[in-house]
């Protein structure tokens, strides 16, 4: 297993203007993950922690007020070369990167799917354009493609309105992996639907990145969701990532303060002691507090947390945290 | 025991088109709340009524069929000074917040009106008693006066629809999906506070959601419901510890739980239908039994039986002796 996609000192925002005055939203704040290849790779927070815009940074989808500041973003085709995604020119992103080597599923599928095209139509397309496939093939190879998804191939002669809220996503997914690329960005992408539906479209999530061994990044809210699916998982608050881990070492024992109350706040069926969530809430990012920025409301800050910014540190294998609690001085 | 709150037989039909293509949205239903402080949840998933459901209790819809009682009165059929008693009684507390106030207005006008016009209070009086009201949910009159609503997060937003909602010292609170837009960390709090309020100011709730870890979490019975009916009602720590009808079951374990060990349970395979659906609210008989692992040729082809196992009383073919 090796690095697949590098994430490096990532800055981005949203810069805007207001009342004459220049404001910006630290939404990102000099993020670094590197993910692996082959692994369902979780980005876990709450509204507002930056990890949808991480992701749209990630896939290069940068429009204005959305602004990189600083940072790479490189994909790896082998060893020793990649794709620097924030780098390469729109049009090459388009024609080479998108869909083939990288692919997004938003949260609502109608951000990707055409209102007035037949669900048929948005597979030949995307065929048609990457591949040199005729309209007959592109067609056939679809038909059959939609069947793996568990959907029946009526789906193709449908217009997105048609079909269920779960159906569609399950379109959205198979067109994401249609040219089988190496990394897959999900972004809440069944937190819109129904548990059971949610169950279904996750499961068919994971049996296609078993069998193309490509790596997925899911971003939830639901660490539920986590839990459930993912293999290693990464925790944002207020644009900072705070702790980096395998999903089970961070529900077995959470490091990160946030992690813990995070994963303490939530309800369990069969279990009816009392729970408390944090106090507060989340930093305004037009003005982030000094230090750690999660110290507003940590039970545990000290001194430092107030002044200083803790660094990422590894303090086991593959487990890493940003927390002057775990820094000895 | 009296009775705070009686639906009887309630059916609400929604037409679409001119030539009246028309389901039943809530069909058939009965379910009772004693008058002592009560949690009641109605939980389900999208389309499942329960929103519909918590309409007609308000007095939004007229049910076509059935009949909803407070406290022994029917609510369709009150007298302008009993609907002045009703709205005084009976409150509401909705899913998004910033729905709920106009943005380009003070969230105190809210407080204060309900105050003046709805609870009748004199304007002296008026400050005084809302800040005790905010002081109840976490903030206070200083916190409130002068902001607009995107002054206020989603959660502090959320404590303030609450409170107002408890200007009136209401008996009971129609909470619909009154967490979901919040997130975890802060969605506990208002959680509890929920569970304060019954227990200290004797407030009965119906908890309207699609979360069944926050259900069990706070309530004391549950009504589960699906394409307008509700399929199994019961103490919720029977229903969700032992669930008899098909459909609760499979929904139970699709809730993805924050614990690793029961991974592989949750994984475990789940068909979704293949083609485009679906006609289960004019369906026949059973409207799960298109999804229903345990379906016969009854569920097919009439409606189910409402069938009482000690306090549960569930909605199955599966249970007729």
């Amino acid at each position: 297993m090796g690095v697949l996609l590098s994430v490096e000192n990532v800055v981005g925002g949203y810069e805007f203007e207001s009342l004459g005055k220049k404001i910006y939203v630290d939404a990102v704040s000099n993020v670094s993950i590197s993910i692996d290849d082959n692994v369902v790779f979780g980005i876990a927070g709450e509204s507002g922690c930056g990890k949808s815009t991480l992701l749209k940074i990630m896939y290069g989808y940068i429009i204005s007020p959305l602004k990189v500041l600083r940072g790479n973003i490189k994909i790896f085709t082998s060893n020793d070369s990649y794709i620097d995604v924030l780098s390469i020119s729109s049009e090459l992103r388009r024609s080479r990167v998108w869909w083939k080597e990288i692919s997004w599923i938003p949260q609502n599928a109608m951000n990707v799917l055409n209102p007035v095209e037949k669900i048929k139509d948005h597979f030949v397309e995307i065929l048609t354009t990457h591949e040199r496939i005729d309209k007959d093939d592109a067609l056939k190879i679809a038909t059959e493609y939609v069947e793996s998804f568990g959907l029946s191939k009526s789906v193709l002669d449908a217009y997105p309105h048609q079909l269920s809220g779960g159906m569609r996503q399950r379109v959205v997914i198979a067109l994401a992996l249609l040219l089988k690329p190496k990394v897959v960005l999900a972004d809440e992408p069944t937190s819109a639907l129904d548990v059971v539906v949610q169950r279904g479209v996750l499961q068919i999530l994971l049996n296609k990145q078993s069998e193309l061994k490509n790596t997925v990044v899911l971003v939830s809210h639901d660490m539920g969701v986590h839990a459930m699916v993912t293999n290693k998982l990464a925790v944002m608050y207020a644009g900072k990532v705070v702790e980096i881990g395998r999903t089970e070492d961070i529900f077995e024992k959470p490091l990160h303060p946030y992690t813990k109350a995070l994963i303490d706040s939530l309800p369990r069926i069969g279990d009816k002691t009392l729970r408390t969530g944090l106090a507060g809430s989340p930093p305004d990012l037009r003005n982030p507090p000094p230090g750690c920025r999660f110290h507003p409301r940590c039970p545990f800050a000290m001194d430092i947390c107030r002044k200083e910014e803790p660094p990422m540190i590894e303090i086991e294998k593959n487990r890493f945290v940003s927390c002057w609690l775990y820094i000895r001085r | 025991m009296a009775m705070l709150l009686e639906l009887k037989n309630v059916t609400k039909i929604f037409r679409y088109g001119f030539f009246g293509f028309s389901f039943k949205a809530v069909d058939n239903i009965n379910i009772s709340l004693e008058d002592k402080p009560f949690i009641f949840t109605l939980a389900g998933e999208s389309g499942s009524g329960k929103t519909t459901l918590a309409r007609i209790i308000l007095g939004v819809h007229r049910p076509e069929y059935g009949s909803v009682l407070y406290k022994g009165k029917d609510i369709f059929k009150l007298s302008s000074s009993e609907m002045k008693w009703f709205k005084k009684e009976v409150q509401a507390v909705f899913q998004d917040p910033y729905a709920a106030f106009n943005p380009l207005r003070k969230v105190y006008g809210y407080l204060y009106d309900t105050a003046k016009n709805v609870a009748g209070l004199s304007r002296d009086e008026i400050d005084g008693y809302i800040d005790e009201v905010l002081r109840r949910v976490g903030l206070n009159l200083e916190k409130v006066v002068g902001k607009y609503p995107h002054e206020f997060s989603g959660g502090e937003l959320q404590r303030v629809s609450i409170a107002r909602a408890l200007i009136t010292k209401p008996r009971l609170i129609i909470a619909d999906e009154p967490v979901s837009m919040l997130d975890a960390s802060l969605r506990i709090n208002i959680v509890n506070l929920f569970k304060e309020l019954k227990d200290d100011l004797k407030i009965s709730f119906i908890y309207i959601t699609h979360d069944l870890s926050t259900a069990y979490y706070i309530s004391d019975w549950i009504a589960i419901m699906y394409r307008g009916w509700v399929v199994e009602q019961g103490p919720v720590e029977k229903v969700l510890s032992e669930p008899l009808h098909p459909y609760t079951q499979t929904l139970l374990l699709s809730v993805p739980i924050p614990d690793i060990r029961l991974r592989n349970k949750w994984l475990s395979a789940i068909k979704l239908s293949a083609t485009i659906e679906e006609k289960e609210f004019i369906a026949k008989g059973c409207k799960y039994a298109g999804r229903c692992p345990h379906a016969k040729d009854i569920c097919f082809k009439s409606e189910p039986p409402t069938i009482a196992i000690g306090d549960v009383i569930v909605k199955c073919w599966l249970y007729q002796k």
